[in-house]
């Protein structure tokens, strides 16, 4: 165990954690928040896995990869946003109908 | 629920202490060409040489949210400035400070992006965030609408990045090779267009603007 | 041989250009991208399937560095076929929005960001298919899904939003399990190409749980079941177009990735996992059938149909798990291609005949069958490559399917195949009936009763388009000697291995 594998095992952490939160909370927001942190999670592990070459220069591919997927990620994020706001302004809901195949 | 949530965290840490004994990435690699690029910073070089491709879709994904953004936006959304008389210090004072600082911070990052860490979408970040701060502070008025002039400066960074894949595909015959000559300076270029388009776009996500009245 | 794998750069520029172009406000502008885009298009498919031809698989590495530095666009037949299919359904699809009155209700500011999502679906897609890169296939996967889910926006009413934030949730857990998965990858193999992550790849405890990551991740956009969920609500309630593309190409385009990584990468790990995979598909082409059979409204009726079709798709992988090789390989990518057409075809004609009455219940729309007929015309042929009917597409598929079954003693698979024959006979029966069984009996030579109040004329162009797919998905039942001849131009040799007894 050094550094880089108490990293890695704190991004898995967090992809299972907000796993979790993505399947149980109900609230919009906090779904988006889920899938925030699963990002996070992810590029944590991606960092990490840079740490591990030698020498004193980290990989650099890994580090484009997290500033692409960061790039990703507020799009994505961005647009999830809107589209809640979109939904309560609409129909007063800040939550997905229970069934999935709910036409209203 | 939860005890899935901790096989797969037992799964993924089982995988996360397995490691290679040798480390097998392309760090020397990207060093060692790394003259060849345009750039001296070697996350630089990876994002806009070695795998620009990737970073020009990218900059596509931003597109597309701003896109979205327009495209849903109600005639309802306005972001609401403070009110005059809620105005305090803060909002004269500092920001003016602050306003000229975060340019010039933004500017020096996109500068210092080919050869330091930082670079256009850190840059477009804080000018971005320059434009909310002033969105809220009742500055100016963003009244963003959708109109022609916003739409090029979402699409600046794609579309600068797509001509300078295709510019020079008649001569080398690959997308996105760079003649060494003018490496740098199309680097430079691509930069700006990328920071400014994302500036654009993170103003846009924040400040939403108000369609016309066709929207719905 | 620079000139001749400039093809497939061509092909993926084109329509990036028509969605940069089609953000400019003008009266004509997407009359003009489209009479550029769509010939373009289909020039540099050609270029591409002409190169595959003469030179077989290629690369393309971008920038020039090649990998494991830089990134390479890979192709072979399998990605020119999807490639050129992509091309083919996408140009009539635009043709059949170009005329939709739905796309005209919308305000032009609108409309002109529609198609600039349009063709950047289109060109993320192009793009996908010809990606030999790892972390480039999760870009463009993303652009695809974030620009997918936007397009559904635009369908009618809350319902459209609801189901696109559904799609959008899924399908970003989706990418994040796919790219945590290309993490580990790296991690182990130290490249993002595929094909060196193939030659290095490891067996230790990293590569198993990223294959576990990457295939569910990809599970989430090919809706296999029991990641389906989004899939219907978000198909049934997005404009026809988008509907038609969705369900065509990019749900595929999640079973066409899975067989890139199965096919490469994770080719010698755990056998069981074929099987697995194998039995997700057949349950869910029992379950998407029988919830197709239950449907009042056509166009989810169609979206849980692509559940099922989806699912054939999967038998892939335990087939050549069990020692049957080429036949199975062309038969799912066969299916995959002449399905792409039908289910294309059958959006649109249910798009058609909700935007004429502005209602797609069955029993809506058994009161002015008559009006509809072509456009159940459309759906009748294209039901025959879902059943599996001679001379189809799909039938020829399912022949090559059945027989790798039947040859490798694999016969529960060719019960799979035959059942869910079965089962699209109902729902298609069910639709096509309505054109038959409900009008009265009216004097022959007569041109039809006079439209009932409330339909709306819908433009001859946007039916031909309809038929034109619907015909196509028929025609690769005859015209199948090139594109299978193309399919097995770079089919991977490799045999997985089998389950270990007792596994």
């Amino acid at each position: 165990m050094d550094q880089a594998d108490v990293f890695i095992l704190a991004g898995m952490a967090l992809f299972a954690v907000s796993m979790y939160s993505l399947a149980v909370q109900r609230h919009l927001v906090r779904k988006v928040l889920a899938i925030n942190i699963m990002g996070g999670g992810c590029f944590l592990v991606l960092i990490a896995v840079a740490r591990r070459a030698p020498g004193d220069v980290a990989d650099p591919v890994p580090h484009a990869m997290v500033l692409t997927g960061i790039v990703v990620a507020v799009s994505v994020t961005a647009f999830a946003l809107i589209l809640a706001r979109r939904i309560r302004a609409g129909t007063g809901r800040t939550e997905l109908p229970e069934d999935a195949s709910e036409q209203t | 629920m939860g005890s899935l949530a901790l096989a797969v965290f037992g799964g993924l840490a089982w995988a996360a202490l397995d490691r290679p004994a040798v480390y097998p990435g392309v760090a020397e690699i990207a060093l060692d060409r790394l003259p060849q690029t345009g750039a001296t910073n070697p996350v630089t070089a990876v994002l806009l040489d070695f795998r620009g491709y990737d970073t020009f879709l990218e900059v596509g994904v931003l597109l597309v949210a701003a896109i979205g953004v327009l495209a849903l936006a109600g005639r309802e959304t306005q972001v609401e400035a403070v009110p005059p008389a809620a105005r305090t210090l803060v909002h004269g004072v500092l920001l003016r400070l602050l306003l000229p600082l975060m340019v010039l911070v933004g500017l020096w990052m996109l500068w210092a992006g080919t050869s330091q860490p930082g670079g256009a979408f850190q840059a477009g970040a804080v000018l971005g965030a320059a434009l909310i701060l002033m969105a809220l502070a009742g500055r100016e008025p963003p009244r963003f609408r959708d109109t022609a002039p916003v739409r090029a400066a979402a699409a600046l960074g794609f579309a600068g990045f797509l001509a300078a894949a295709l510019l020079f595909f008649t001569v080398e015959g690959m997308l996105l090779a760079y003649p060494p000559v003018a490496k740098t300076a199309l680097i430079v270029a691509i930069e700006v267009g990328i920071c400014l388009s994302t500036a654009a776009s993170l103003a846009l996500f924040y400040l939403r603007p108000a369609g016309p009245a066709d929207a719905g | 041989m620079v000139a001749s794998t400039a093809w497939v750069a061509i092909a993926v520029a084109v329509p990036l250009l028509a969605a940069l172009a089609s953000l400019w406000q003008g009266r004509w502008t997407a009359l003009i991208v489209a009479v550029l885009a769509i010939p373009g298009s289909l020039l540099a498919n050609v270029g591409v399937v002409w190169t595959v031809f003469e030179l077989g698989v290629h690369r393309h590495p971008v920038g020039g560095w090649g990998a494991p530095l830089g990134i390479d666009l890979h192709v072979d037949g399998l990605a020119a076929a999807f490639l050129a299919l992509l091309a083919l359904i996408a140009a009539v699809i635009t043709v059949h929005m170009l005329v939709d009155p739905d796309m005209r209700a919308l305000s032009p500011r609108r409309r002109s960001l529609f198609w600039s999502l349009w063709y950047l679906v289109w060109g993320a897609l192009a793009a996908m298919f010809v990606s030999g890169d790892a972390f480039n296939i999760y870009v463009t996967l993303e652009l695809a899904t974030l620009a997918g889910v936007i397009l559904v926006s635009f369908g009618h009413g809350t319902t459209a939003l609801f189901a696109s934030m559904r799609y959008l949730l899924l399908g970003t857990f989706g990418a994040l399990s796919y790219v945590l998965g290309v993490a580990l990858l790296y991690g182990d193999t130290g490249t993002l190409d595929l094909a060196l992550m193939a030659e290095r790849i490891g067996s230790g405890a990293a590569p198993v749980v990223a294959a576990g990551l990457v295939t569910v991740g990809l599970a989430v956009k090919a809706a296999l079941v029991p990641l389906h969920v989004w899939l219907p609500p978000a198909h049934a309630s997005a404009p026809a177009g988008v509907s038609a593309i969705l369900s065509a190409l990019v749900v595929k385009a999640g079973f066409y990735l899975m067989v890139r990584f199965w096919f490469g990468p994770f080719v010698q790990l755990d056998g069981a996992t074929w099987t697995v995979l194998g039995i997700l598909g057949a349950v869910g082409v029992v379950w998407g059938s029988l919830c197709a059979i239950r449907q009042e409204r056509l166009k989810l009726l169609i979206a849980y149909s692509t559940v099922a079709q989806v699912g054939y798709l999967f038998l892939l992988f335990p087939l050549v798990a069990g020692g049957a090789h080429a036949a199975a390989w062309s038969g799912a990518h066969y299916l995959a291609l002449s399905h792409a057409a039908a289910k294309a075809a059958a959006f649109l004609a249910a798009g058609n005949i909700l935007t004429s009455q502005g209602d797609d219940r069955l029993s809506m729309i058994a009161r002015a069958a008559r009006h509809h007929h072509l456009s159940l015309l459309a759906f009748g042929l294209a039901g025959a490559t879902l059943m599996g009917l001679p001379p189809s597409g799909g039938f020829l598929a399912k022949w090559l399917l059945v027989t790798a079954a039947v040859d490798t003693g694999q016969w529960w698979w060719a019960a799979v195949l035959i059942a869910g024959g079965i089962l699209a006979a109902i729902y298609v029966y069910r639709v096509v009936r309505l054109a038959y069984v409900t009008s009265p009996a009216e004097p022959p030579g007569s041109t039809g009763p006079p439209r009932p109040p409330g339909l709306l004329p819908v433009p001859m162009v946007a039916i031909l388009a309809a038929l034109a797919l619907a015909l196509l998905s028929v025609v690769l039942g005859f015209a199948s000697a090139m594109p299978l001849r193309l399919l097995e131009i770079g089919m991977p040799a490799v045999v997985p291995p089998e389950p270990e007894p007792g596994r």
